[in-house]
Parts: structure tokens; sequence; C-alpha cells
């Protein structure tokens, strides 16, 4: 399923030699087609004044792409980002034990641009918005993830979310025998399918079952359009497949870096 | 001519035996050797992607250096030689040997140690006795390394088990130390706080482990600061070219002083002129 001319999303047209261009939140992309090629340039918003420089001038700034077909067509669809995701609450709250919570989680979009309208065609992942890297683990072993210090919602209410963004439904229980602070969560997007209602994009939603820091956490994928948005259409299937549910470690405290008395 | 070839032992060497043998040896050579190499190269390719390089890599020795000793009894058995009769004679050899080769002796069998501790793998970067290079092979009696600036570097086991060896690729992340000094006029929270900012500002920094600035003390011509910084092993040479390079724009920017090293002198009074006297006029 691939969306079509949906505002940001679908299909770009290319004429030879105009620059076209496409904004998605804090991202614009520029295209060229050059004698059959297909060329693809991306610049970020100015934090500071909130514009977006011109298309660059020099071609090295450009990237090149020779693909099979006229190229007559750019295809802009969205994706998860191309590893797990770190989240932290802007404020720290305590689950207490035999406790739920329901949450949202709104994270950056990636862009994938595609020529003569199939997937398989694919040119390039940009992100919308480029997220700093940090560590999920130990100082001996973990995984490399971005950063993202999204503010955790506890509602979803409609137009209260940005198009460049996913929302990830997290529901977490407390099945552990203490208090369960919640600092710092890392979603595996790898596992997540995606989802478009019209105007939000959502991802499956996504049971946690803490079971204590010295425990793995259960997690289960739904595998459906969320009930916030039950009609939502299934845009991409997740990268890997997994069970319905699985075992990882998701959640850590401050208290495991130290950084000067590492292990 | 009779006696020319009865001479030469002609006979002997034409026995039909003989060729059949000397046929045998010659096809068996030049199926069995390319067949092993190209079967040793396979399998440590094909190990190395299931497991890893080093699995691969042993793996590989020990098919071919297998592999060649049933060849050469393969063809030593042609000629008729027996197996008993080697194994008496290799008694007395090695003892001899042993004596000859103790060096190669202990680098034999730190080699087995070392692949049996593992202190590193091939792929690893490693610094032994002052010489940094990343490990390509562990062999019987070395192990080689690529220098940086890439040199071949051949170290014997024995000097690995007798040395301090540092892995500097065997953990996932590695903190970056920027040591920076600053002018005794500046205000040390805000230069904590615009470091911080500098290293969470840049993408290759990890947010986790967090950044830290740590004062070390009142230098002669500076405030002493060091910023640590994390980052995946991959980027560490990135962040700790860019970080530097971002720390001194965003000083200039905020108008903080990196002083050089200097001394001033006093004769006794900060206002007074230093005083100076003539000894010889002439």
């Amino acid at each position: 399923m691939v969306l079509t001319d949906t505002g940001i999303w679908g299909v770009k047209k290319l004429v030879e030699h105009d620059v076209v261009q496409s904004t998605i939140g804090g991202l614009r992309l520029y295209f060229r087609k050059v004698g059959g090629e297909v060329l693809v340039a991306s610049g970020y918003r100015n934090p500071k004044d909130g514009a977006f420089l011109p298309a660059p001038e020099d071609t090295a700034k450009w990237s090149r792409w020779v693909s099979r077909g006229d190229n007559s067509v750019v295809d802009i669809q969205p994706t998860f980002p191309d590893r797990s995701l770190v989240v932290k609450p802007d404020m720290p709250f305590r689950l207490v034990r035999g406790a739920q919570t329901k949450i949202y989680v709104s994270v950056p979009v990636w862009v994938v641009v595609a020529v003569d309208g199939a997937r398989a065609n694919r040119l390039l992942a940009v992100p919308t918005e480029v997220l700093s890297n940090t560590w999920f683990g130990t100082l001996r072993e973990g995984e490399l993830c971005y950063w993202h210090s999204s503010g955790f919602r506890r509602d979803a209410s409609p137009g209260s979310f940005r198009e460049d963004r996913i929302i990830c439904p997290l529901r977490i229980y407390n099945q552990s025998s203490e208090d369960f602070p919640v600092e710092k969560i890392c979603l595996r997007l790898e596992n997540y399918s995606l989802y478009y209602d019209g105007q939000q994009l959502w991802s499956d939603e996504v049971r946690i079952s803490y079971k204590g820091p010295e425990s793995i956490s259960q997690v289960k994928v739904v595998g459906k359009a969320p009930d916030e948005a039950p009609e939502a259409r299934l845009l991409a299937t997740p990268l890997k497949e997994m069970k319905k549910s699985f075992a990882a470690k998701t959640f850590s405290s401050i208290r495991e870096f130290s950084g000067l008395t590492g292990q | 001519m009779e006696e020319l070839g009865s001479l030469l032992h002609l006979d002997a060497l034409f026995r039909t035996e003989m060729l059949l043998s000397l046929v045998r040896v010659g096809v068996l050579l030049l199926i069995a050797l390319p067949l092993l190499t190209v079967s040793t190269k396979w399998i440590r390719s094909y190990a190395s992607k299931k497991l890893s390089s080093q699995q691969g890599m042993v793996l590989s020795k020990m098919i071919y250096y297998g592999g060649m000793v049933i060849i050469l009894f393969a063809v030593l058995g042609e000629f008729g030689f027996k197996l008993s009769h080697l194994l008496g004679a290799a008694g007395i050899i090695g003892i001899g040997v042993g004596f000859a080769s103790q060096t190669s002796a202990s680098n034999i069998i730190s080699g087995f140690f070392l692949m049996a501790e593992k202190p590193f793998e091939v792929d690893d970067i490693i610094t032994v006795q002052g010489t940094t290079g990343v490990v390509l092979s562990i062999d019987m009696l070395s192990v080689k390394l690529r220098t940086f600036d890439n040199k071949y570097i051949r170290i014997p086991n024995e000097t690995l088990i007798k040395s301090e060896m540092t892995n500097i690729t065997r953990f996932p992340v590695r903190r970056v130390d920027v040591p920076v000094g600053v002018a005794y006029k500046e205000d040390i929270g805000k230069v904590r706080e615009i470091l911080l900012d500098v290293a969470q500002k840049n993408p290759l920094c990890l947010i986790d482990p967090q950044p830290m600035v740590i004062f070390n003390g009142f230098g002669s011509s500076s405030l002493d600061m060091t910023l640590l910084a994390w980052a995946a092993k991959a980027d560490w040479l990135n962040l700790k070219n860019s970080i530097y390079e971002q720390i001194k724009v965003r000083f200039d920017e905020e108008g903080i002083e990196i002083p050089f090293p200097h001394v001033s002198l006093y004769a006794g009074s900060v206002t007074d002129p230093m005083p100076v006297r003539m000894v010889d006029k002439g």
C-alpha cells in the first residue's frame, strides 16, 4: 500500500531541468531530472529563523541516480527510522506496582524516495529531523540507537500531533513487585507496522510488561491498526517479523551509566 | 650399452610400479592441492559470515594443515614409506629439534593460549609495546598487524603473552577526553554549560552515557577542565576531530579566552616597575 498525492506524501512529477521541492516537517527535498537521471538534494529548516535555504547550486551537494525506466516521477513515502529509538519523558513518572498506563510517543518520520512509483526502485531514506546517537545497554554491550526527547502524551486527540510524526501507542504494565520509575524507553521500530488514517501516521499498539529491573520485559506488538485509528490503512509491515511477543530489554535506568566508574 | 643401462639402474627407474606411483602422486597432488586451497578459502569466507573473522580463520587453518598432513601421508604411502617407521624416527628427531627450536615451540604454545584466552580477535585494533594496528591474523608462531600507515608488523606470540596488550576495540563504546584550559577570568559554570551544550549538539556524541565536565584544578596559566564525551567505537575518531573545532568556534562566539602559557614576574609589588641595575659599564 502506498500513499498517493495526500498532501506531503505521494507522487511528484519531474520535468526536465526544473527543480521540484517537497517539504516534510523540518526537511526539504529537492529533485531535478537531467537527461534521464534523477538528482536529489536535501536541507533542514534553520532553527533560528525557521527558513529553508534554496536548492543548492553546487552540483556536489546533489546525489545522482541512474535507475531503470524514464524516472519521470518520484514517490515520497513515510517510514520508520533505521534504528531503535530511545525516548525519555519530559517529566519522568513512577508507575505503581500492578498498575498500567497508556502513553503516546511521537517518532520523527523518515522519508523514502523512490522512482517510477515502486518501492523496489528506492533511492534513499532521509530523516525529517537529525537525531542524536545514544547507547542503550551497558558499557560492555548494547546497541546504538537514536535519541528523542519526546513528550509522552496521555491523550491522542485529533490535531494534537504533526504530519511528520508517527504516533506510537504504548501500553505499559507494571508486573513487578515494586514501583517502576519510567525514565527511558527503547522502541524497537523494526518490529512495528506503519498505518495512515488520512491525516496522521500511526504504528500498531505495543504492550510492554515490566517485570523488574533484573528481568527482561515482555513486548507484544498487536499487529493491527490502533484503537485510536481503527480505519487506518496499512502502509508497511515490520522490517523484522517477530513472534507476537518477545522478550527484550526495553527500560533502563540512568544509574547504569556513570561515565567515570565504568564497568 | 647394456653395461651403461645396468650401471644407471635404468631398469629400476622405468619399472612399471614406480611409474604408476609417480603418476598416482601427480594426479593426487593435481587434484588435492587445488581442492584443498579452494575449500579452505570457501570455508573461511562462509565461517566468517556465519561466525566471526577470528573463527573463520582458525577453522580454515585447521582444515588446511589437516589436509596437508593427509596429503603428505598419502604421498609417502605411495612411495612405500610406512607410518610406523616415520613415528619411530620422529621420536628421535623430535628430541633434537626440540632443543633447537625452543623459541618456536614457545611461540606455538603461546599461540594456543592466545586462541583459548581470546584477548583479541581478527579485525580488532590492539596496541602492543607502542605499536598499534589492526589484527590481520593469529597464526601458529605470530600475530600479524596492519598499522594505520599501512605497515605490516609481525609480533611473536610469546611477546604477546609476556607483554601488556591493549585492545582498543573490545567494547562497543569509547570515551573521548578533551582537555580544555580557559583564562582565570572566565566563569567556570558558564564554561561547563557551553562544553556540555557543544557535546550534546554533536550528533556523534552519545546522549547516554552522558557527557561530563570535570574540573581538574587551578593550572599555572589556566583553569583546567576535561570534557568527557562518549561515542560508538566507529565514530570515535570523527567525534574527536569534530569536537575540538566546535569548542573553539563556540568559545570564540561566547568570548571565552583560551590562554597561552605565560608567567608573570613581580618584583615584590604588582605596581612598581621591575628594578634594573647596571653591573659593568664597560
